[in-house]
């Protein structure tokens, strides 16, 4: 069954809404999110609650609900 | 005592905090990887705080860019490498360390004879080169990183979960790529933005939980990976889940 979610771009606080299945990964998840806002190449992670996701984990195992809201947050990868 | 005689301890104010282990912080053995930004900021707090025995390994030179996030660099200093340049001024900072430049790619370093490694880097295959390398030598590794006002701590212990924990696909696909810098035979990005009140924070807290893992108060250190807004001037703790298809944590259960 799928679940809508609420992925929301941590940089501008805009929102997309997205359809899974229970079978598509965190992954899948992040290159959906940052193919739709034409992002940059570079580093992102998943942020539901306090935890980060894990990219091996599906939807299922990552217990997303119906109407869940989950943060996509870019990961600072600089340091010269 | 004297009148005042504890003035002339250097590290009176810091012995002050009783649970600070100042020997074991003056014996320890520090690695920092990168002589940038978040490397002259982690030396600068190392010395200051009376750690003795320092070693700095970079491969790159000092271009004018650096000045503005580098406290060991001067005008003139360009083309001199990075990593000798800071041994030879952090020394008088605290003239009884030792501080050894390395002038190398960190994936050529043979010697993993350390006892707490800093990352400061600017590019991903690195990070993950020393986070492998501290975990399979049990060294406790204190990873930093910034963008513009944004940075992130992440300690990494021998048990719980990993730099590479935290990875995804996202970073897979510019893993060699570097986010600042001068060096060769690396593929360049657009520079990403980087200020020094950000790099001095995210440095601080680097040096502040190596002195938690040295002084016995492990349980007080990140055990999550810490984001840092500057322009808000939060933190946010978040859960990393140990990754069971880790390659560091394979080895592990192997040995």
């Amino acid at each position: 069954m799928t679940v809508k979610v609420t992925v929301v771009n941590t940089l501008n606080n805009s929102s997309i809404r997205m359809e899974l299945e229970p079978y598509e990964s965190v992954e899948d998840i992040i290159d959906t999110a940052a193919e739709y806002w034409g992002k940059d190449a570079g580093a992102y992670v998943l942020r539901k609650g306090s935890k980060l996701l894990n990219k091996r984990q599906s939807i299922d195992e990552i217990n997303l609900r119906e109407g869940d809201t989950i943060e996509m947050i870019p990961d600072p990868e600089g340091g010269s | 005592m004297k009148a005042r005689e504890y003035d002339t301890d250097r590290f009176d104010r810091m012995r002050r905090i009783d649970w600070l282990d100042m020997d074991s912080i003056r014996k320890t053995r520090c690695l920092v990887v990168g002589a940038g930004a978040l490397g002259n900021e982690v030396v600068k707090c190392l010395l200051l705080a009376g750690f003795g025995n320092v070693t700095v390994a970079d491969m790159d030179e000092v271009v004018a860019s650096n000045l503005s996030r580098c406290v060991f660099f001067r005008e003139g200093d360009g083309g001199r490498k990075k990593a000798e340049t800071v041994a030879e001024r952090a020394g008088s900072l605290y003239p009884e360390a030792r501080i050894v430049p390395v002038v190398s790619r960190i994936q050529d370093m043979e010697d993993w004879n350390f006892d707490i490694v800093f990352g400061c880097l600017d590019n991903i295959s690195a990070r993950l080169h020393v986070n492998s390398h501290a975990r399979y030598h049990g060294i406790p590794y204190v990873d930093g990183a910034t963008d513009g006002f944004r940075g992130k701590v992440q300690v990494v212990l021998e048990t719980g979960p990993c730099l590479e924990c935290g990875i995804n696909g996202s970073h897979l696909k510019i893993i060699d790529e570097r986010f600042s810098c001068t060096g060769n035979g690396v593929i360049f990005m657009p520079k990403l933005a980087s200020e020094i009140t950000t790099t001095s924070v995210i440095a601080a807290i680097q040096v502040r939980e190596a002195m938690k893992i040295l002084s016995g108060r492990r349980e007080l250190c990140l055990r999550n990976v810490m984001y840092y807004d500057g322009l808000s001037g939060t933190t946010t703790d978040l859960e990393i889940p140990e990754d069971s298809g880790c390659p560091n944590h394979f080895t592990e259960e192997s040995e």
